[in-house]
């Protein structure tokens, strides 16, 4: 503590030095300059009212940088509230809600006529068919790999993309208990692991499957955390009317778990929309959701024009001032980001908004990066319907500033091209870079804290696909594929010109890629020869310790499997091994009773270790399933996997591989012991 | 200023009085003009940050509630004028004219000790105005979370990571 006050002492006396007031804010002169300001319009800034004695405001230009859209001010200043920071008037308010319903029914009546009654259209960020319920485990987006692990750890950690912004997930531990989110998002359990590695349910809660949704509602859990006392689900909730027609909502309930066996519920928090993602970050809850009221147009109701939260059932209007819309996107969806105080769930939630599309997000612990697709739409007429032909995209990239409440969108920018997930947009310094994909040429663009372009690297591997980025530090490695693999070694030392330092072609590509330290990457994905993929899985191990020259040091390949690369799935056990997902199938006979095929998964997870420049399988746990295994995380010297839908978690025994129990919804056993030699489905021949 | 008078001027200024509002400003203008300073680097953008928040404040100086606040009330003015500033910089500025004057406006500033510029060049503006409202101001998180409309959770992280920095940017100087 002592240290900590001295270095306070010394920047504080550092910065504590005698400053000069200029003569043009001495008292007189301030004074002078109420008397002769005009109370409703602030003159542009520089031009009017200062006194120094050079001609700089009569000679100064100050041009805009348009950055893709035009501007269309609400009101004058911001006022500045004692209580709570508005919007930032850099980025465009409107007046009032009247002014906002305006420019929305003006849309609404060239919408209307535009797609007429029967429109047959898709945008890249929707996700669910309406009126149908996807659940993937992959929907909490892309997460980046986390840093290094502490040799003593003793659970497993979630992958987290940021350091100290955590992320919801399927499969949760606190080393304690299990959390999982299980049938197919309609389940939550809490099941708690013995020594022994036996398993036990002690809560678990469950949404029934309704044959007649009409009137009813169903929510579908995205993810939980575990945050202190609380366990708090994420989720998407439908309700339905009497004509199948569902009205939206995201969500977050937090449960005080510290009775693990009865959890009570201390509060539920709604907002309008899908849920898109989440994030807890400094003790907030942001939850971020994408609001369609395209589908109110058909309707002559405009209330559900302006997004709102939710206090029990009373509706509560975004504020006006909280609502930003920049004049150069279609009216049609808004993207929701509330935030909720942890510390004090009984304060109700703040929320901001935006016209406009949200599929990825990207989280520090200051910014929230939401990326939504803008698209060029070409119709078609075909009789009845009226078709839609998306052309080529634009990412949309919204920068919001999450420290303030509510959280403040300060800048946007629009790139060419379209990002792979999450780890394809990275926050250092300062700086934003992105790496984008486009058949024309993929590029690494490089923007300043307003989100203008500061530097670019276009023209990269020009019909090739961008399968997969990080970015560390200073440099980027991208991975892209046609019929063999680039892995690309980008410095980006100099934001204003990145360049290309080295390239390795190898056959298959990385999906994920993983640093495990000492200018070692390890990469997941697909194997190949030199014309494509062959139906194999691949680990490689890169050696990037020379940029100039990356090369794969070794690598493991795995006949007729698939290997996951959804980055929460790897779990990192110490600072040389990993738990990645695995698997494979078996195709079973045409059954004779309806003529289905059927097919058994050998899934698990694969330890796999890194030393001395080689890789190996140390162990593997798989079972057999209906399902696929999704998830796999371990406590002490036990591992434990989840697998897809209502399949269950199997625990095992890290060293001698056995499998020692099976937790399964229903009760029965959806996870099975293997029937067949394990080497021989991990490297054997193709079946 | 005893808090007797500050309420005094306060009262005078809500009823329009320009000159009581100017000795209230005179108590805190080298603090301001110090935060806009450190904050964003140049003595023009300080100088307009430090106006436009005078008159902003005698604008609506009515809806101050607590006269206990007025510093950091006039600060809050102040910080929201300073973000304005640092995100029209972004835009490019193009400069018809050879006068060298407009150079030199647009120079680091001169009379500031070097050394506090420096301490502070790794830092955002956000980060800068953490680390001037806590540290040299001596607000407490909560106040400074007021001034800055963040959470006390979100000033103190900052903070923290702030000093990280700046203790970096020291060892580094040291090694140098």
């Amino acid at each position: 503590m002592n240290k900590e006050t001295n270095e306070l002492e010394l920047i504080r006396e550092k910065l504590n030095a005698d400053i000069a007031l200029p003569k043009s804010l001495s008292r007189e002169s301030i004074e002078t300059l109420i008397e002769n300001e005009l109370p409703e319009k602030k003159p542009a800034r520089g031009m009017v009212r200062r006194f120094v004695a050079s001609a700089v405001a009569a000679c100064l230009v100050i041009t805009a940088v348009s950055a893709g859209f035009q501007l269309s001010r609400g009101g004058n200043n911001v006022e500045v509230e004692d209580v709570q920071q508005s919007v930032s008037d850099d980025v465009y308010t409107l007046s009032d809600y009247d002014e906002l319903l305006g420019v929305i029914n003006a849309y609404k009546s060239e919408y209307l006529s535009y797609w007429g009654e029967n429109r047959y259209y898709y945008t890249a960020d929707d996700k669910a068919e309406e009126g149908s319920i996807i659940f993937e485990p992959s929907l909490n987006g892309g997460v980046a790999a986390g840093g290094a692990v502490s040799s003593d750890q003793s659970f497993g950690q979630i992958n987290l993309r940021e350091e100290n912004v955590l992320e919801a997930d399927i499969f949760i531990t606190d080393g304690e208990y299990l959390y999982c989110v299980d049938g197919y998002g309609r389940g939550i359990s809490v099941i708690k692991p013995e020594k022994d590695g036996t398993l036990t349910a002690v809560y678990t809660e469950y949404e029934p499957l309704l044959t007649d949704q009409r009137g009813s509602q169903t929510t579908i859990s995205s993810g939980l955390y575990k945050y202190e006392n609380y366990l708090i689900s994420v989720f998407t909730r439908y309700a339905y009317d009497e004509n199948y027609k569902a009205d939206i909502f995201t969500g977050a309930k937090i449960y005080d778990v510290t009775d693990k066996s009865a959890p009570v519920v201390v509060r539920e928090f709604l907002v309008d929309g899908n849920y898109v993602s989440s994030r807890i970050v400094d003790g907030k809850l942001i939850l971020i959701s994408r609001y369609e009221i395209s589908s109110y147009f058909y309707t002559d109701d405009d209330t559900y024009f302006i997004p709102a939260s939710y206090n029990g059932s009373e509706r509560v209007l975004v504020p006006c001032d909280c609502i930003v819309y920049k004049g150069d996107t279609s009216p049609e969806a808004y993207v929701n980001v509330a935030s909720v105080n942890l510390g004090a769930v009984s304060e109700d939630m703040s929320v901001a908004s935006y016209l406009g599309r949200a599929g990825e997000t990207y989280c520090t612990e200051d910014a929230l990066y939401v990326i939504g697709y803008e698209y060029e739409a070409h119709s078609g007429n075909f009789g009845f319907a009226t078709a839609v032909m998306i052309g080529s995209g634009k990412a949309v990239i919204t920068r919001l500033d999450i420290t303030s409440s509510p959280v403040r969108v300060t800048a946007e920018c629009t790139l060419e091209g379209t990002l792979l997930n999450s780890y394809s947009i990275d926050e250092h310094e300062g700086l934003l870079r992105v790496a984008l994909n486009s058949q024309e040429g993929n590029s690494i663009v490089v923007l300043d804290e307003s989100l203008t372009q500061v530097g670019k690297l276009s023209g990269i591997a020009p019909g090739e696909q961008i399968k997969s980025a990080r970015f560390m530090g200073d440099t980027a490695y991208l991975v892209t594929f046609v019929q063999t693999d680039p892995l690309f070694v980008i410095d980006l030392k100099n934001p204003q010109k990145p360049e290309i330092l080295g390239e390795v072609k190898l056959p298959g590509f990385s999906e994920y890629l993983h640093p495990v330290g000492d200018g070692l990457l390890l990469g997941v994905g697909v194997g190949g020869t030199e014309t494509g993929t062959d139906g194999t899985a691949k680990i490689s191990l890169f050696d990037v310790s020379v940029p100039a020259s990356p090369e794969e040091l070794d690598n493991i390949i795995l006949p007729g499997a698939s290997l996951s690369s959804e980055p929460k799935s790897f779990c990192q056990v110490d600072e040389n091994s990993f738990l990645i997902i695995y698997d494979n199938w078996e195709l079973l006979d045409e059954s004779e009773e309806n003529g289905e095929y059927k097919c058994h998964f050998f899934s698990g997870c694969l330890m796999i270790s890194v030393d001395d420049g080689a890789i190996s399988c140390e162990h593997s746990y798989l079972v057999k399933g209906d399902e696929p295994v999704v998830r796999a995380t371990f406590i002490g010297d036990k591992i434990y996997v989840l697998a897809h839908g209502s399949a269950g978690v199997a625990s095992f025994d890290m060293t001698d591989e056995q499998i020692i129990d099976v937790w399964c919804r229903d009760g029965e056993n959806g996870l099975l012991s293997l029937t067949r030699d394990k080497n021989e489905i991990l490297f054997g021949t193709a079946w | 200023m005893k808090q007797q008078e500050i309420g005094i001027l306060i009262k005078l200024a809500k009823d329009g009085d320009r000159s009581a509002f100017g000795k209230l400003y005179e108590a805190y203008a080298q603090q301001l003009y110090r935060f806009a300073l450190y904050t964003l680097k140049n003595t023009y953008d300080a100088e307009d940050a430090v106006q436009n928040a005078a008159i902003a404040a005698f604008r609506k100086i009515k809806s101050l509630k607590n006269n206990d606040s007025f510093k950091s009330w006039f600060f809050k003015i102040l910080y929201n004028e300073c973000m304005k500033i640092a995100g029209e910089k972004s835009r490019r500025y193009e400069i018809l004219t050879e006068d060298i004057s407009i150079y030199e406006a647009f120079a680091p500033h001169k009379d500031t000790d070097d050394d506090a510029m420096s301490l502070l060049s790794s830092l955002s503006e956000k980060e800068k105005a953490v680390v001037i409202l806590t540290v040299l101001e001596e607000y407490s998180s909560k106040e400074a979370a007021r001034i800055l409309g963040m959470t006390p959770g979100s000033v103190r992280s900052m903070l923290s990571r702030s000093l990280a920095k700046l203790r970096k940017n020291t060892e580094g100087d040291k090694n140098e």
